[in-house]
């Protein structure tokens, strides 16, 4: 049986899908090219996608506690922040009218030495009974007597680390009594202790880093904000959103620059990879192309034919790409939850419109040559 | 005198520059009548194929003009040149040039598209077309499938299938064998007196005289008639008598025929 | 043996690629591209290693000391008693001892623009390039860090809410994790309202012994200390930064492993097609189906090689050009991530050479008497 072509797929204007018929044709060669399209928009998906899911793990922990921190003069953020208040300001805060609870946390990045690698964790020490523990159990339980704390599940898992293990730490043995979970990242998983021994690890007794404020029921947490910044000297009271954003903008902005330089690397490849293979397919067919100008084709259909050409390479590669990204990022998700990737309808968008943009940039060079091909040509075997 | 479809007047075209300049075609004067077989030959690189690009609107010349409808193509832009090439002009190439992701049908519909017509018009067009020409088992055929003579074929329906009113052919039986070349022959023929079109030839093919009502020599770019041609009394072919196959003298004149068979329709008719 | 290799023989595949000048630009620059993602995150990520001890071999001690088990400075914290001073200044063979504060904080200025910054008080400062060191309520601050803030020697920043005026800079302590800032360790104490503990002790010793046998001696005379070489020290922060990032250079390297290897294929693919006619010619002459799949090879090699040269020609000028753009963007372009490169650019090579070659291996000699397309 001879090949067939369906009679039945013109374009809706009735004419010979030329371009669409000239792309089947060679399907090996359009399928490499669109792998490559593919292959530089998830490279971008997945860092956009890992930029904000970093943004995500690190606003973990304010998202669970009460809407107002209160810190040192000067407290901005939770991450990367020294701050101390003694005992005596822990009480005033809680004395102000307006709080209806002040939970004391003392909290700081530490590592923990785990199979001879140092492991960047946030170490949150908290008082039991009050606010500022972990929120979700998957086993044992939260963290009572001194000594005892409470693991990402993730990061656990990681280690091989169970309940009851024993991990040696800055000069105490600290018993695993609890796995959280929502609690992972690969920069800032959290591991809950008493406060007492966050202290006494930092000897540092009696201290908080930062105050957790619940407002009483009627006050507005901005309104209590304001109030421990009256009553309180010495401290800074803060919404609890505006500390995550701050968290999320300064890790964030850390990585933006080789983020950014990687995508613009992967925005190029893409626009090469269209115009290569536009390019190639073009001059291949240039005698074909100089026969339709023979034939009385006009410039302007012409240069529509590459434009088909470009814009389906480019949209099978956008697909194909998205349907990469996704699937990796349930890879990750599974395999190595402690990254996170977040992909957004948004991010998703950005890139079809990036991608068009690509497109046009591919064509550009096929288009070129072909409107100073000599139709001429044609007769020239 | 019927008006002439083209009329070429002047018509140069010089490649290359200074010591290396060459005019393959030197100040050619040329009217093309509707319905008439023109033939150009001539000697390897003689320019004939620079000639048929100009008349046909692919190449412009270096000098001269060219009237078609009225219009001077040789000074118009490229842009307003698609228009003669979709609607006044078909062409016919020697490698037939068919687009190889095509199906035969696809590829004459696409002459049409160009030319206006779209969907079930050109579609309906281009399916009759290529049955006439006993391709009706062929249509979703793609070029690779098809024999050179069954690409010829295709070539030809989608030259004609604008109804363009000149023709124009590059070697049209060079790659073809002798069965097929007599077909691609007797098909331009009757392109030519059944429906009025003009049919330009530029070829090597000595065959192709017994159908042309002009034969031209293009030697060093100028142009000259060949010498004088005689036309079968029965058939209406125009042939060189020094090669015609049938020869009858009656009445002290002496009478060129294509083949004995014309030359015995003509002893009948005058019996 | 290749078909290049003959002297005074015609360079085939050379020729062969120049015809199509513009289709093997493309193909080097698309493949150079694939090895720039590659190596670009990794020298980033070099880059921050790198910038990250410079403050602490900077201070050139031969010991550090820090709480029991922590054997890194940032994003860890380190507790010693005061009295652990004492003990290190009496272990024999230490010729000299500094005890640091070392906390994460940030610089404010007016403006109101911040930078992360670690706060060091006590032990070597770096060298001040301007101004000089800071007295009480003073801090120096790193010259990157300055820029960023728009401070100068004189200005006041912030720092834990307290004001404190610009005595001087440093220079190099900017990374991307942030800069060091040097304050008095009086000052330092008073903000953190710190009685009694310090965080590091930073060990010189006298020469009688290696550092390695001081560090051990340290170890064991400081109760709750882990006391470690400086270069061990080092390499553990660097190791850190390397672990984070292990994972996503990973999966950065495959996904340009499938760029390159479709870049170069589609090229070399196309072009092998192109010039089937060619090959069959040579094949006509009697070249043997191996020579011209080895031309095939030769082809896609001359496009990978000059993808790596081009890339490294790109990866120093981001090295030249990026810092201006953003000071804590440095990039340290190291032999393994070099030697790495040349690996993944020959699997690269081998991949994209296969369908080419097993093409140009079965084309049968008859097709140089076919005619042109």
């Amino acid at each position: 049986m001879p090949p067939t072509t369906s009679r039945l797929r013109w374009t809706p204007s009735g004419s010979v899908p030329v371009a669409r018929r000239q792309l089947v044709a060679n399907p090996s060669k359009l399928a490499v090219s669109v792998l490559a399209v593919a292959a530089a928009i998830t490279l971008v998906l997945l860092l956009s996608g890992l930029r904000r899911g970093m943004g995500d793990h690190v606003t973990t922990y304010l998202r669970h506690e009460p809407p107002v921190v209160v810190g040192q003069t000067g407290t901005r953020n939770f991450l990367s922040q020294s701050s101390v208040l003694t005992a005596a300001t822990v009480a005033q805060i809680a004395r102000v009218r307006g709080v209806a609870d002040a939970s004391p946390i003392t909290e700081g990045s530490s590592m923990f030495p785990l199979h001879g690698k140092r492991v960047p964790t946030v170490l949150v020490g908290f008082d039991p009974g009050r606010r500022g523990g972990p929120w979700a159990l998957r086993n044992g339980r939260a963290p009572r007597a001194f000594g005892e704390i409470a693991v990402d599940r993730v990061l656990a898992q990681e280690h091989g680390l169970r309940v009851g293990t024993v991990v040696p730490f800055r000069g105490r043995q600290l018993r695993i009594v609890g796995l959280t979970s929502g609690t992972s990242g690969f920069m800032t998983p959290l591991v809950f202790t008493t406060r007492a021994t966050a202290n006494a690890l930092n000897e540092q007794p009696g201290t908080a880093t930062l105050v957790l404020v619940t407002p009483a029921s009627g006050v507005a947490p901005a309104a209590a904000v304001q109030a421990v910044g009256r009553s309180v000297p010495g401290v800074s009271a803060r919404l609890t959103s505006v500390l995550a954003s701050n968290d999320r903008a300064l890790l964030v902005g850390a990585f933006s620059g080789p983020l950014t330089a990687m995508i613009a690397i992967a925005s190029i490849v893409a626009v090469m990879v269209i115009a290569m293979s536009v390019y190639a397919e073009v001059r291949e067919r240039s005698h074909e192309y100089a026969t339709l100008k023979a034939l009385g084709m006009t410039r302007r259909n012409v240069l529509r034919l590459v434009a088909v050409d470009a814009s389906a390479v480019a949209i099978l590669g956008l697909a194909l790409g998205i349907g990469f990204a996704v699937a990796a990022t349930r890879l990750v998700a599974t395999l190595a939850p402690k990254y996170l990737i977040v992909l957004t309808l948004r991010d998703i968008a950005a890139l079809a419109v990036a991608s068009s943009a690509f497109a046009l940039l591919g064509a550009l060079a096929p288009a070129r040559f072909l409107a100073r091909l000599d139709p001429a040509t044609a007769l020239h075997s | 005198m019927t008006d002439a479809v083209v009329r070429a007047r002047g018509l140069t075209k010089t490649f290359g520059a200074g010591e290396t300049r060459v005019d393959a075609v030197a100040n050619v004067d040329l009217d093309l009548a509707p319905g008439e077989i023109v033939l150009i030959m001539g000697p390897s690189g003689s320019g004939k194929t620079t000639l048929l690009s100009m008349l046909g609107g692919l190449l412009r010349p270096s000098a001269g003009t060219i009237e078609v409808d009225g219009i001077d193509i040789a000074s118009l832009a490229e842009n307003d040149l698609p228009r003669f090439r979709a609607r006044r002009f078909g062409f016919i190439f020697q490698d037939f040039n068919l687009l190889s992701a095509l199906s035969a049908e696809e590829n004459v519909a696409v002459g049409l598209n160009v030319g206006g017509a779209r969907g079930r018009d050109a579609r309906e067009r281009s399916y009759d077309l290529l049955r006439v020409l006993g391709l009706g088992k062929r249509l979703s055929f793609s070029p690779e499938q098809l024999s050179g003579g069954e690409k010829q074929r295709v070539a030809i329906a989608r030259a004609v299938a604008n109804d363009p009113a000149v023709v124009f052919a590059d070697e049209p039986t060079a790659n073809l064998d002798s069965a097929h070349g007599a077909e691609t022959m007797r098909l331009l023929r009757q392109l030519a007196k059944e429906h009025d079109t003009t049919v330009v030839i530029v070829s090597h093919d000595q065959r192709l005289r017994e159908i042309a009502d002009r034969v031209l020599w293009l030697e060093d770019g100028r142009l000259k008639a060949m010498s004088a041609l005689v036309r079968d009394p029965s058939c209406g072919m125009l042939i060189d008598p020094a090669q015609a196959r049938a020869r009858l003298h009656r009445d002290g004149a002496t009478f060129y025929f294509c083949s004995r068979g014309c030359m015995h329709e003509y002893e009948e008719e005058a019996a | 043996m290749s078909a290049l290799a003959l002297p005074h023989s015609v360079p085939i595949a050379r020729r062969q690629l120049s015809r199509r000048r513009g289709t093997t630009a493309a193909a080097i620059v698309g493949v150079a591209m694939a090895i720039l993602l590659m190596l670009a995150l990794r020298a980033i990520f070099a880059g921050m290693e790198a910038r990250l001890t410079a403050y602490i071999d900077g201070t050139h001690a031969d010991v550090v000391v820090a709480q029991q088990g922590v054997t890194t400075m940032h994003m860890t914290q380190s507790a010693l008693p005061r009295s652990a001073l004492a003990a290190a200044r009496a272990t024999p063979g230490v010729a000299e001892a500094d005890a640091i504060i070392y906390r994460a904080a940030f610089l404010e200025s007016h403006a109101g623009r911040r930078s992360v910054v670690a706060a060091v008080a006590g032990g070597p400062l770096p060298k001040i390039v301007v101004g000089r060191a800071p007295r009480d309520a003073e801090i120096a601050i790193d010259r990157g860090a300055a820029e960023k803030l728009g401070a100068a020697v004189g200005s006041s920043v912030r720092i834990f809410g307290t004001p404190l005026t610009v005595s001087g800079e440093v220079e190099g302590t900017a990374a991307i994790s942030g800069s060091f800032a040097f304050l008095s360790a009086a000052t330092l104490e008073r903000i953190l309202h710190l009685p009694s503990a310090v965080s590091y002790l930073l060990v010189r010793g006298d020469g009688s012994v290696s550092p390695a046998v001081l560090a051990a001696r340290l170890d064991a005379r400081i109760p709750g200390a882990t006391a470690t070489t400086r270069p061990a020290f080092a390499a553990s922060e660097r190791r850190v930064v390397s672990n984070m990032t292990t994972g996503i250079v990973r999966a950065m390297t495959l996904i340009a492993l499938v760029i390159g290897v479709a870049v170069a294929g589609l090229v070399a693919y196309g072009q092998a097609l192109s010039q089937l006619r060619d090959y069959g010619v040579l094949r006509a002459l009697g070249i043997s189906a191996s020579r011209a799949a080895a031309l095939a090879v030769s082809q896609v090699a001359a496009i990978v090689a000059g993808g790596i040269a081009i890339a490294l020609a790109l990866l120093w000028l981001m090295a030249e050009l990026l810092p201006a753009l953003s000071p804590t963007l440095v990039l340290a372009i190291r032999r393994q991530d070099l030697a790495q490169a040349v690996g993944f650019a020959l699997v690269v090579a081998l991949l994209a050479a296969a369908l080419p070659v097993i093409r140009v291996a079965r084309l049968d000699p008859a097709t140089a008497f076919r005619r042109a397309k």
